[in-house]
Parts: structure tokens; sequence; C-alpha cells
């Protein structure tokens, strides 16, 4: 924000001011708000224990489906989501086939190409859970998934 | 048909297990790689001009099955084209590309290719199918 501005030169308020033009994000603090007490009323070590459930059953499923491979660690520090590679059958196609089932993913590099470069991949497919994801649809992705890799594989 | 089988059809996988001119030329006239940022998918495609006409063709890449077998089918029609026929041909598909299933690829004028059109029923897949048509328009801008 300024104080004074003339044809030949601008004053501006001292920081942090002067980097805060225009309207303040008003909407989105209270919007965060809004999310932090429904958090704290469903209580976040319940929200994180429905997580780690979701995460650990993920990983099970996906350990046992020959030739995928789980990115990252594999048991411990993980939140309730998995990346993951399967060579020889792009995540683009892998997802597409996911997505005609009614199973949305997110495919690509995740904003995260150095990552996937150090990794040995240019696209990995990314199935995430939280608070609202259910033990059943996780089941639904890796019932889904072994039937995904036959139909690529049946192509080669 | 389902969906699935309307966007991998035998040809689009034939086309993926034999590529068609993959490979690089040693004496390309004009080239261009291309990328789709959201996936990383890349296409570089070479082209050998003789005057008005287009002698030979090679690409390289990685990338999805749409991606990779749209620049298998592009490069196995485009030698002997002239330069004009061939920007006729990327018009082509590109429009049919961009019509969300509503305008059929031209099988006539672009055979394989055909094979593409389920693609374009999903938003996200027209940019798999387009990216070596583009290289081979950015290509020749080149000249």
């Amino acid at each position: 924000m300024i104080t004074t501005v003339t044809m030949e030169a601008a004053e501006f308020l001292p920081p942090p001011h002067r980097f805060e033009a225009g309207t303040q994000r008003v909407s989105q603090a209270i919007a965060l708000g809004a999310a932090v007490d429904y958090l704290s009323e469903l209580g976040m070590q319940r929200v994180v224990a429905h997580e780690a459930a979701l995460g650990a059953r993920l990983l099970a499923g996906l350990a046992a489906i020959d030739g995928v491979r789980v990115l990252g660690a594999t048991a411990e520090d993980r939140v309730g989501l998995a990346a993951i590679d399967v060579p020889g059958i792009h995540a683009h196609d892998l997802g597409q086939y996911l997505d005609l089932q009614g199973i949305a993913l997110r495919v690509g590099h995740h904003c995260a190409q150095p990552l996937h470069r150090r990794l040995g991949v240019t696209a990995s497919t990314r199935a995430s859970s939280y608070l609202y994801t259910t033990p059943d649809e996780i089941d639904a992705f890796l019932t889904a998934l072994p039937a995904a890799l036959a139909y690529f594989r049946s192509m080669q | 048909m389902s969906d699935l089988d309307a966007l991998y059809p035998e040809i689009i996988a034939d086309h993926v297990k034999h590529p068609r001119r993959k490979g690089e030329l040693a004496d390309a006239t004009v080239e261009s790689r291309q990328l789709n940022p959201t996936c990383g998918d890349e296409v570089t495609l070479q082209l050998l001009l003789d005057g008005d006409r287009i002698v030979d063709v090679a690409w390289a890449g990685r990338g999805c099955m749409i991606s990779q077998s749209s620049a298998s089918i592009l490069a196995e029609q485009a030698p002997g084209l002239t330069i004009g026929e061939l920007e006729e041909r990327i018009a082509s598909f590109r429009a049919s590309m961009r019509s969300r299933g509503e305008l059929p690829v031209d099988e006539e004028l672009l055979g394989d290719a055909v094979a593409l059109e389920g693609a374009s029923r999903f938003v996200a897949r027209v940019k798999c199918a387009l990216l070596p048509w583009v290289a081979a328009e950015a290509a020749l801008a080149e000249r």
C-alpha cells in the first residue's frame, strides 16, 4: 500500500503493509477458521487415526499387486496416500482406465518434476485418502488396479 | 463399444507395439521438440524436406499410449506429402480433436489417425493426441 504517489515518485507504507495492496484475503481467512473448527470438532486424533488406517490398507494392498512400485517410504512416516509407478504402463493411461471405473486419482508429476526425475519416472499415479474416504473406496481401487494392469498388458 | 475400447482401439495398441519411423534423422531439415507440461510427455519430430515435399520423417519421445501412437501415425503418413498437404492434415486433425467428439476424424484424409478419435471426448487427452502434430507444425514453421 502506498502513502503518496506523484508522477515522479511513490512512497510506500512500511512492511508488511507495503506488500499488501488491495483487499485482504478476508473470505479465505474466515474459511480457514471454519475448516479448523470443523477438524477440531471431529478431533484431530480421530482424523489422524482414520488416515493412518486407510494408508496402511492402501499400502498393504498395493504390496500384494505384482509390478507395482510404490514411490517413497513404504511403512512409517507416510500420510494416507500412495503414488505408484507401473513400469511399461503410463500414468495417464492407467488413470484413464480407473477414471472410467469411477475411481478418481491424480496422474502426472504432481508439481514435483525434480523428485520424479530422481525416482526415474516422468509421471506417477497417486491415490489419496482423507477423512471422507472409506475403506470400501480403498478396496475398490485395489480391485480395479490389477484389472487395469491386465487390460494394458494384454495390448503389449 | 465402451469408452475404454473407444480410447484404446487395436490400431493404437499396434502403433505402440510397433512404432513407425521412431528414431533419428542424420540430415533433418527442421525439427521440433514438444512437451506436455502436465505429464512430462515429450515428442521430438524431425522432417527432411526437398523443396516443397516431405522426404523423410523420424520421431523420438516418451509418454502415454495416445501421444506415442499419434506420433507413429503421423510419421507413417507424412513422407511423400507436400508441406501444404501435411498442413491440411494437421488442421483437420486438430479441428476434430478439439470438437469434443462432434467432428469425426476424416479417415480418407487422415488414415489411422481415425483411431485417435476416442481421445477427443476426453479433454485431458486431446493434448496427448495433438502433441506430435503440434511438433510437426512447429518444425514447419522453422523454415
